[in-house]
């Protein structure tokens, strides 16, 4: 309805007086209906009128509720609070607004907004005063949860360590700072009143600005999470920092301000770049023992190689003499003299054997194993045929059972390894009455395991492991005569290949010898 | 195979007496009938070359030690092999070491064969024989 009909209507419309007789009753009905609270005191305070919502929240079942007071009604300090807003209103003569918070003794409260006015008498003193009442508990509850929550927020806004702060945003991809925890002031040794309010382009440095401007505007654009690492140089210090930026959203979908967060993580980076620093100084320290190690290894090795070498130089003359005096003295020596020679000239033979297994395992000690298809059956086969002569005169039964196999493995190694098993076998098989060698293999997923087992004087399994080390006998020398090297050089062979080896054994019924290898 | 070539000397480049001794020992024991000359390290070896040069008959074999002091038998083996004149000589390594890498070296140096030591006496015997029989009877040496 527009000004200019309303003033037609004024102008045309005669207020009839018989709608008075109607208002009363409608003025009943909006005392009666009205949520508010309407009520009429005089001037002790005794309520001449209340409406009936006023009656539902305030009466007894059954009472009537006028010429009742304010202290009848509500607790002491309540009906004293109204009272005193009643009296204000008296001694202004004038309508005034109160926010008035009641309490009964039964424990019922309401904040209410109540607008009181003085009720006058024709005469225009007053005698009374007129109040109507608006409740707002629900309201003053939500407002009071909302402002305990802010408090809250407030709380945790500020405690945090980690840096936060919260920006507006403005058109033309500008930003404000609208607020800042301590952690933040802390961190930029900047004031509180440097930062809130002002644009983020005059709180960062320049090349800050640049390089978070594209991270805004893609939390923006994709109304998500953006987070990033940087190390920023603050007067108060180098911070390597966890930074993210989470876009806030309207009820329309705009982005209106972005929740940003600094997880210092300077002390972690100093860790990780002393702990990588020392893994460097601990890599540079393992490569120089290591240097070390192998440069005195390869020292020892080249100390073995050349001793034993050295060693048979005089050995030659040791054996070559004593052969001489055997061959062309030997009709001047007597028992003695010839026995002496012969001790000599074998003693140096024994040596010579001891030197050249030195010297094999030596070689097996040195340098990387070459790496080749082996077909192992054929192998076998063929170490069995060289010893046909040993065989035969010790009426060895020899079985072999290995399947079709070819091993990628260092075919030196492992011939001399399965030779010097063999070897051993046929020795310790030596005064058994019905000597027997199997030569047997099989393969797992991943290995190939192959075994020589005689039933010879095996070894006392306490012995498993020693057996494997250089010079070391488990036998007199003139029972089972040989350099102690032999199974030494089978460990080393296979071992420089990837492999292993192991015995088991019951003495007097045999041994088995196992050696297991990399397919 | 010639009667000259029996007259021509088998040079032994050896530093160590005794196997010098037992090397004379046992080309006389196999009644090889070469003269055995003998240089003691690498110097005295490369001076037989200016022998040779002055009209000396030159080996039909010689037997290089490899360790040797002053210039290894690896370095006379070089030197030799570079020799205008002599370069063809056979060379026959006879040494303590069974070093794959001396024995490539050796054979990549002009060496003709690569003998080690055996300790055993008879062995040796058997090498010395082998020796005369293959270098100065049945191979046929250049002038």
């Amino acid at each position: 309805m527009d000004r200019v009909s309303r003033q037609q209507r004024k102008g045309t419309v005669e207020p009839a007086p018989q709608v008075i007789e109607p208002s009363l009753q409608l003025l009943q009905g909006i005392l009666d209906y009205s949520p508010t609270l309407i009520y009429v005191k005089d001037m002790q305070g005794r309520y001449l009128l209340v409406n009936r919502q006023w009656q539902r929240l305030y009466s007894e079942a059954g009472e009537d509720a006028l010429s009742l007071t304010d202290e009848e009604v509500f607790s002491e300090p309540s009906a004293l609070a109204l009272r005193r807003n009643d009296q204000a209103v008296i001694d202004a003569g004038a309508p005034i607004t109160f926010e008035e918070a009641t309490g009964t003794a039964g424990g019922d409260h309401h904040t209410y907004i109540s607008a009181k006015f003085p009720l006058l008498d024709d005469h225009g003193r007053t005698i009374g005063v007129a109040g109507i009442s608006s409740d707002i508990t629900d309201r003053k509850v939500a407002e009071e949860a909302l402002r305990a929550s802010e408090r809250r927020m407030s709380l945790i806004f500020e405690a945090v360590s980690d840096v936060l702060f919260l920006l507006a945003v403005e058109p033309n991809e500008r930003y404000r700072f609208v607020a800042v925890n301590p952690a933040f002031l802390a961190v930029t040794g900047l004031a509180r009143e440097q930062v809130v309010g002002k644009p983020a382009d005059e709180v960062l440095p320049p090349d800050a600005y640049a390089f978070v401007l594209p991270k805004y505007l893609e939390s923006i654009r994709e109304n998500r999470r953006v987070s990033w690492e940087e190390v920023t140089d603050y007067p108060t210090g180098t911070l390597y920092g966890h930074v993210s930026v989470t876009p806030s959203v309207d009820d329309s979908g705009r982005c209106t301000h972005l929740v940003g967060t600094v997880h210092d993580i300077t002390d972690l980076r100093r860790r990780e770049l002393e702990i990588q620093k020392l893994n460097v100084e601990l890599e540079d320290r393992v490569a120089e023992r290591t240097g070390e190690l192998e440069a005195a290894n390869k020292e020892l090795q080249t100390f073995v190689y050349s001793v034993s070498h050295d060693l048979k130089a005089p050995l030659r003359g040791i054996e070559g003499y004593s052969r001489l005096l055997l061959d062309e003295y030997a009709d001047q020596l007597d028992e003695t003299g010839e026995f002496y020679a012969r001790t000599t000239h074998d003693a140096a033979r024994e040596m010579s054997n001891l030197i050249e297994d030195l010297l094999e395992y030596s070689r097996m000690e040195r340098g990387p194993a070459a790496r080749g298809p082996v077909e192992l059956r054929p192998l076998v086969e063929k170490l069995v045929a060289a010893r046909h002569q040993e065989i035969a005169d010790g009426t060895v039964t020899v079985t072999v059972g290995i399947p079709d196999e070819t091993l990628s493995v260092d075919e030196a190694g492992l011939t001399q390894a399965l030779r010097n098993l063999i070897d051993n076998a046929l020795k310790f098989t030596r005064g058994v009455a019905e000597p027997r060698i199997e030569i047997g293999g099989g393969s797992t997923s991943g290995t190939f395991t192959i075994w020589v087992q005689d039933n010879g004087c095996g070894f006392d399994m306490r012995y498993h492991d020693r057996i494997f080390e250089i010079f070391q006998r488990l036998h007199r020398a003139e029972d089972y005569p040989g350099t102690g090297c032999g199974l030494a050089i089978v460990r080393k062979a296979v071992e420089r290949m990837g492999g292993r080896v192991w015995a088991e054994s019951v003495p007097d019924q045999g041994a088995t010898f196992f050696l297991e290898l990399r397919r | 195979m010639t009667r000259q070539d029996l007259d021509r000397p088998i040079l032994l480049v050896e530093d160590n007496p005794m196997d010098v001794d037992l090397t004379r020992r046992a080309f006389a024991k196999r009644h090889l009938v070469n003269k055995l000359e003998v240089a003691r390290d690498g110097e005295e070896a490369l001076a037989f070359i200016d022998r040779w040069e002055a009209g000396e008959p030159p080996p039909v074999v010689i037997l290089l030690d490899l360790k040797l002091p002053k210039v290894d038998g690896l370095e006379v083996l070089r030197q030799l092999r570079s020799h205008q004149q002599f370069r063809s000589i056979p060379v026959v390594i006879v040494t303590t070491s069974s070093e794959d890498a001396d024995i490539r070296a050796a054979y990549e140096l002009g060496a003709n064969s690569y003998i080690v030591k055996p300790v055993d006496f008879n062995r040796f015997l058997d090498v010395a024989q082998q020796i005369e029989l293959y270098w100065s009877v049945l191979n046929t040496p250049p002038k």
